[in-house]
């Protein structure tokens, strides 16, 4: 299996703030969730993808090539939705499409209509009277209307409604049926990112804590309740972070162990995120 | 280009109308007076020249410039569009003061040729100087200290033509057009061209700067 994105060693550094050493894999046909808090590099992540921000160290490959090899060739294959839609409010849906027809070589208007009209997206209104929701369809459906092989969507559920969220979702499962297209899904929104990603990525404070499959990542950890005493027994090494609280204990633990008398339940990546990230700032 | 010529066309008729108003009047008013009017006829030329920038302040604003990064244009086309744009509205609005010019001129008598040439000259390398200084300012620096370049540029432009030709504004024989050997004229259009095509390969070269990072 190929890799759509391969990141290495990629840093920056900004005045107060350094995105340190980051590696990221994503194959092909993969949908890859980067978690991370407001803040933690998500974005900067993005833009130095994109070669919107000129990175310090490291190496960005975009489908088997360098990101800066001819990156209008390279951005043909890309359908990116950053987490502000930043189509000019004049602008028509009709109008975005024929700009875009005039953009991109692969360009499919057959396929901007089908999507429009399956959201329900009215193209005559002019991008500034649109919702942020309809907004944000607007940008998905051009990003998806000229075959691209990897989507870079960078928040692009927040701030929408379950329902159009729930959409978008759609769209992006019917996306990733295809086996050579891939995904990188950037939010805060975790539970959004547990319902669709293959692979999982946690960032915090602009370093990497982990990226894994994420289901080997759920069913490698549990939440085990029980009293204090008994949590404080656990072996501290398979123990990643503890809670106590004056009506009991609980402990993000790795399942691979004796866990005795206390009660287990499956983690979900927003608790695993959280705990991690408790942990990793004690 | 072509798509980026689109967008900034439709910005333009949003945003730009005004501008349009402004350039009829100046002209109506140039073709009213009893003879020529530097100022009325150089004024929508001048500000012509700052569409682009206008423009490029809308989509700083309105996120596009992040957004297009995501987009297959390369440095060429996001930087040469507003070039090529602000000369096409200077053509356009040049051959249209030139005509108020001519149709000025015939209520008064005759067209001098030379005097049209020489006010063409001057008005064209006038007016790609705004762009010339503003676009890199802008492009590389942000909206807002490319409106500081701008203004610093009025300034100097106002001190300049007061210079040049203090007695400008009464009429066709005291136009800098008629002052200045054509000769001269020819040299300022040549100088402005050449300034318009070193500020494109210098932004271009240098963008995005600061707005990189």
């Amino acid at each position: 299996m190929n890799n759509a994105l391969e990141i290495r060693g990629l840093r920056k550094q900004f005045p107060g703030f350094t995105l340190q050493d980051l590696d990221l894999t994503l194959p092909q046909g993969c949908v890859l969730g980067l978690v991370g808090e407001n803040g933690a590099g998500k974005s900067t992540t993005f833009r130095l993808i994109l070669g919107q921000l000129a990175k310090d160290g490291g190496s960005v490959r975009i489908l088997g090539r360098d990101h800066l090899d001819n990156p209008a060739a390279i951005k043909e294959e890309l359908g990116v939705v950053p987490d502000e839609i930043g189509l000019p409010g004049c602008l028509t849906g009709k109008q975005v499409a024929r700009i875009m027809a005039a953009t991109f070589r692969n360009w499919e208007n057959k396929t901007f209509l089908d999507l429009s009209r399956r959201l329900a997206l009215p193209l005559d209104k002019p991008v500034s009277a649109l919702s942020k929701g309809n907004r944000m369809k607007l940008g998905i459906t051009v990003a998806l209307s000229h075959r691209p092989k990897l989507l870079l969507l960078d928040e692009a559920t927040s701030g929408l409604d379950p329902v159009v969220r729930d959409q978008v979702m759609e769209l992006l499962e019917d996306f990733t049926r295809q086996e050579d297209h891939a995904v990188l899904f950037s939010s805060h929104i975790v539970s959004d990112l547990e319902r669709i990603c293959d692979y999982v990525a946690f960032l915090h404070k602009g370093r990497l804590l982990l990226c894994e499959e994420k289901d080997v990542l759920l069913g490698r950890y549990c939440l085990a309740r029980g009293t204090a005493e008994a949590i404080l027994r656990l072996d501290p090494a398979k123990v990643l972070h503890r809670r106590l609280t004056p009506f009991g204990a609980e402990a993000l633990v790795l399942r691979e162990q004796d866990l005795g008398g206390l009660q287990t339940g499956p983690v979900t990546l927003e608790e695993l995120f959280v705990l991690m990230v408790k942990e990793d700032e004690a | 280009m072509k798509a980026l010529l689109m967008k900034d066309l439709y910005m333009a008729k949003k945003y730009c109308w005004s501008y349009a108003i402004i350039v009829v009047a100046f002209l109506a008013a140039a073709l009213a007076g009893s003879s020529s009017n530097l100022l009325f006829l150089a004024y929508p030329c001048l500000m012509t020249g700052m569409i682009p920038t206008t423009l490029l302040a809308y989509d700083e604003r309105l996120g596009w410039t992040t957004y297009s990064g995501g987009l297959p244009y390369n440095k060429t086309q996001l930087v040469g569009e507003k070039y090529l744009l602000g000369l096409l509205f200077e053509l356009v609005v040049l051959a249209l003061t030139l005509g108020c010019f001519v149709l000025s001129q015939g209520r008064s008598g005759g067209v001098d040729a030379r005097a049209l040439f020489g006010l063409g000259l001057l008005l064209f390398a006038a007016a790609l100087l705004p762009g010339a200084v503003q676009l890199p300012a802008m492009l590389l620096l942000g909206t807002e200290r490319g409106r500081i370049a701008c203004m610093g540029f009025l300034a100097l432009l106002l001190v300049g033509s007061m210079a040049l030709s203090p007695q400008s504004v009464s009429g066709v024989q005291s136009t800098p057009g008629v002052t200045l050997s054509l000769p001269i004229l020819a040299g300022l259009a040549a100088a402005a061209i050449l300034l318009y095509a070193l500020s494109f390969l210098f932004s271009r070269s240098r963008y995005p700067g600061k707005l990189k990072d």
